[in-house]
């Protein structure tokens, strides 16, 4: 079948006779047929015969060529006749491969057309190429007309080249074209001026920008949130050529997310006036007990009294510090990298703790093997403190001996350090452990009774990867003292 | 002669204990104040520099660090302790010149500390 043929000009001016032809016809590559004033073929050259065969004598070119009984429709042998070439694409049903042809008219010694030099030259697989370009380009423009994400392309000066239905769709325009009218970078379409600014400039300085969140307007001035992506598509030379992009409405997980937030920030407000209020209230309630408790004057029994005042206020102190403690660790950004150095850092928390109480009532022995640093920060500091001031604080009479102990421990590849602290106080006894250290794994757990330090220990060094256990000094003996083992990743390495 | 300290709490159960803990130290409680604006006020109309001025944050009015600012504008070499409830402050207060942080609620012997050291700060 043939397509596209056109009139290509004059043919050969200059007689040749059947031999002459027949010689530049072998000397080509191509395809190529000498077809009499008759339409008898009368010679095919090797590529003509190896495509279409060797049998070629005595046939006329539609039924050695075109493989029909008669003429073809489409045949412009009159118009070569006439002395005119003619070019056209054909595929042929005989060889199953598409050529570019060309038929040039051949004088003969009178000066009419004693023959036609047909030429074919192969362009199958370039053809396959471009229907193939074709067909991509045709799914491609499906494709974004049909998507869900609204796509774009603009000019480097900021006017739209193209809009797919999605984009009009999500600005509430009737029609793409509609869009088109607007200017990319007008205030009708952002809302946030400084939004617009900050996505050009992540553009001039990374030359792309991905997932950009946005505050847009709609034609109706209601406002939705989307994310943008914009990459540049050089031009010809090498320059800015066209930005394209790509706009997905995420209104209603932004919104959601917002509305989290402020939720969030409403409760830390909350939390924090009323730990504020009640740091206030209480410390009143703390120094007049204590002032109380100085009155050597003051009864016996109303001492008692206040002392048990002073101790659930103490508590009530303690209680507040940790969970403003814990509220402030659980808002450490996510990858936190600081480190506590134990065999540089340790040494001062045990000097601080010492010296909460009268010289010589606390020895403390502690082995740090070198370049044990463990994740945490200043955190762990503060667990450590804690774990001996309550070796301190609950020592028996004549003092207290602690012993904290570093080891290394690890688990398949990661590597973590295991730290010891033990007392010969007066121990947990079984019954407590419990109360003391319940697990802790859910906010019922959380809400069911007033929380030991322990448990916010547990909670601060889980934080970081870490846990804590308790039990005693001699194991199954409560009496010789407690034992606390707390267990944090290695800090990761800086740089 | 003792020395003077001027306290600033817009909580007056605050003001009365300061006054019996700095009495047992044997501190002259020189004056005080209930909000940032009368602070400020009473402070730069004392005869003489207070030795330390012991302030809360959130009051009303104005706030202790904009009371503070204000005062060490006029007064480079006055000592503010600050003593609050809020912790977000504490380091900011220290940078903006305070000579010290006691977070609330306190102790006895917490605060009997953290004056003797605000004092003996340079």
């Amino acid at each position: 079948m043939a397509t596209e043929d056109e009139g290509v000009g004059q043919g050969c001016r200059s007689h040749m006779s059947l031999e002459e032809l027949k010689a530049l016809v072998d000397s080509m590559d191509d395809v190529a047929h000498i077809v009499d004033r008759d339409l008898n073929v009368v010679y095919a050259n090797a590529a003509g015969r190896r495509d279409f065969g060797q049998d070629y004598g005595s046939r006329k070119c539609y039924q050695y060529l075109h493989a029909r009984s008669d003429k073809c429709p489409w045949c412009r042998h009159q118009d070569v006749l006439s002395g005119r070439a003619i070019r056209f694409q054909w595929q042929s049903v005989v060889s199953g491969r598409t050529y570019e042809l060309i038929d040039i008219p051949i004088p003969g010694a009178d000066g009419r057309t004693a023959f036609k030099l047909e030429i074919a030259k192969d362009v199958t697989q370039s053809k396959m190429l471009e229907d193939a370009l074709l067909d991509m380009s045709q799914r491609y423009r499906a494709m974004v007309e049909n998507a869900v994400e609204g796509i774009f392309r603009t000019t480097v000066e900021g006017r739209f080249l193209s809009v797919n239905p999605a984009l009009a769709h999500m600005f509430g325009y009737a029609s793409v074209d509609e869009l088109m009218a607007k200017d990319p970078m007008s205030s009708d379409i952002w809302v946030e001026p400084s939004q617009r600014v900050t996505l050009l400039e992540r553009f001039v300085k990374e030359g792309v920008v991905r997932n950009h969140e946005v505050l847009l307007r709609r034609v109706d001035g209601s406002t939705f949130w989307a994310s943008t992506s914009v990459r540049a598509v050089a031009g010809p030379g090498g320059g800015l050529g066209v930005l394209d992009g790509m706009v997905i409405d995420i209104d209603r997980r932004k919104r959601a997310e917002l509305g989290l937030e402020q939720a969030l920030a409403k409760s830390r407000a909350y939390f924090d006036l009323l730990a504020h209020d009640i740091a206030n209230i209480i410390t009143p309630v703390i120094i007049n007990s204590e002032l109380v408790m100085l009155d050597q004057d003051a009864p016996a029994d109303a001492r008692r009294r206040v002392a048990g005042i002073l101790r659930q206020a103490q508590r009530a102190a303690s209680l507040i510090s940790d969970l403003r403690w814990l509220e402030t660790v659980e808002r450490l950004p996510e990858g936190e990298n600081d480190q506590f150095d134990l065999s540089d850092q340790l040494p001062s928390v045990i000097e601080f703790v010492k010296a909460q109480y009268p010289a010589g009532s606390m020895t403390v022995r502690s082995s740090v093997p070198p370049g044990a640093r463990v994740a945490g920060g200043d955190h762990v500091r503060r667990v450590l403190t804690g774990i001996m001031d309550n070796s301190g604080r609950y020592a028996k009479e004549g003092g207290v001996v602690v012993g904290i102990t570093v080891t290394e421990a690890r688990s398949g590849e990661a590597r973590s350090w295991s730290i010891d602290v033990s007392d010969n106080g007066p121990g947990i006894p079984d019954a407590r452990k419990g109360a003391i250290m319940p697990s802790l794994t859910s906010e019922r757990d959380i809400n069911r009774g007033v929380a030991s330090s322990l448990q916010f220990y547990s909670l601060v060094l889980a934080h970081f990867g870490g846990s804590i256990a308790i039990g005693d000094r001699v194991p199954g003996d409560p009496d010789k003292g407690a034992r606390v083992v707390i267990t944090l990743p290695e800090a990761a390495s800086h740089g | 002669m003792g020395k003077r300290i001027f306290v600033v709490d817009d909580e007056k159960e605050i003001i009365e204990i300061y006054a019996i803990i700095l009495g047992r130290m044997g501190l002259e409680l020189s004056g005080k104040a209930l909000n940032g604006d009368e602070a400020v006020a009473s402070i730069r109309g004392q005869p003489t520099r207070p030795d330390l001025v012991i302030m809360d944050h959130r009051m009303p009015e104005k706030d202790g660090l904009d009371v503070m600012l204000e005062l060490l504008k006029g007064d480079p070499k006055l000592r503010v302790l600050f003593v609050s409830a809020d912790l977000s402050i504490r380091t900011v207060a220290k940078d903006m010149g305070a000579v010290g942080f006691l977070p609330k609620p306190f102790s006895f012997q917490g605060f009997v500390r953290a004056v003797q050291d605000a004092l003996a700060a340079t």
